[in-house]
């Protein structure tokens, strides 16, 4: 069976029409016909090939990321691909959080404390700007306060080390880190209306 | 009109250089580059030249009972070829071979 196809397939779902058609699939089919040629050696045929499909991929991905960031329509998506960020994040230090304690290069109790200090500090802070700006009503507003409230305290419950850690943070790096790139984006960024199709 | 000179990277020059000496494929243009272009970026810097307009690129005819994907053959555009010219005088003005005009 000829390689790529499962490739394709993927490169399909993941990537828009014209990243497909203009730089997977030519990539694919030099990849095919280069195995098929190949006489010898098809290994490391396959290894470069699917090496340098991951590779374009990845630069796809984070072209079109950037691309997708810079004409945002608002503020308030720049603000969802923060959060998002943020979750991503959070799942990336899980999973290779786990790999670490099952490998051993991480012990178990400090794994969960790493993890539970980083939604400690980031999780309220993140909610509160996430949610704030969309909260019209003063119920609304109440319950998110309310929301970052317990979220602060149960970060100083979280962190037996250093109480006032999360706490200080999460007061903090909304006016002197949030605040100013949310201002500095909207400023900067977005100061003309953009259209949006 | 805009007269400044478009920009052109080492690759994209080196890209149009090969293409100029004809149509052909990615993977081709890697092998022919003794390492200077890469398997893994090649294809977005062919992408991104056609977006400029220094290349165009055409699906090769698939055989009957070929498998795989058809290749996409690339060849330089006019303004491509022109764009290499006026790139490769600009750096042979600076290296001081050709003469100056006061």
């Amino acid at each position: 069976m000829i390689p790529g196809r499962w490739l394709h397939r993927f490169a399909s779902f993941w990537c828009g029409t014209a990243t497909r058609e203009q730089i997977v699939e030519p990539l694919l089919s030099d990849f095919q016909h280069q195995w098929i040629e190949a006489r010898g050696g098809r290994v490391m045929t396959l290894l470069r090939g699917y090496l340098a499909f991951w590779q374009t991929l990845a630069l796809c991905t984070l072209r079109g990321g950037w691309h997708w960031l810079l004409t945002a329509p608002s503020r308030i998506t720049f603000e969802r691909i923060f959060v998002w960020a943020y979750a991503v994040g959070i799942v990336l230090v899980i999973v290779f959080g786990f790999a670490w304690v099952r490998t051993g290069t991480l012990d178990s109790t400090a794994g969960l404390v790493a993890i539970r200090k980083l939604i400690a500090t980031f999780g309220p802070g993140l909610f509160l700007s996430h949610y704030w700006p969309r909260a019209r009503r003063l119920q609304t507003r109440t319950l998110v306060l309310f929301g970052f409230a317990s979220g602060i305290a149960l970060g100083y419950w979280i962190d037996s080390d250093g109480h006032l850690g999360p706490v200080l943070y999460n007061l903090l790096y909304l006016p002197l880190v949030w605040n100013p790139l949310a201002w500095a984006v909207t400023r900067f960024h977005y100061r003309r209306p953009r259209s949006v199709k | 009109m805009n007269s400044s000179l478009p920009r052109l990277s080492h690759t994209e020059q080196l890209i149009l250089s090969l293409l100029s000496e004809g149509e052909t494929f990615g993977l081709d243009l890697v092998d022919r580059s003794d390492g200077r272009i890469k398997r893994g970026t090649v294809y977005v810097t062919l992408a991104r030249m056609q977006q400029k307009g220094y290349l165009a690129s055409r699906v090769e005819a698939a055989n009957p009972g070929a498998i795989g994907l058809p290749r996409r053959l690339y060849q330089p555009t006019a303004l491509g070829l022109r764009v290499m010219h006026a790139w490769a005088l600009a750096a042979r003005a600076f290296a001081g071979q050709l003469p100056q005009e006061v």
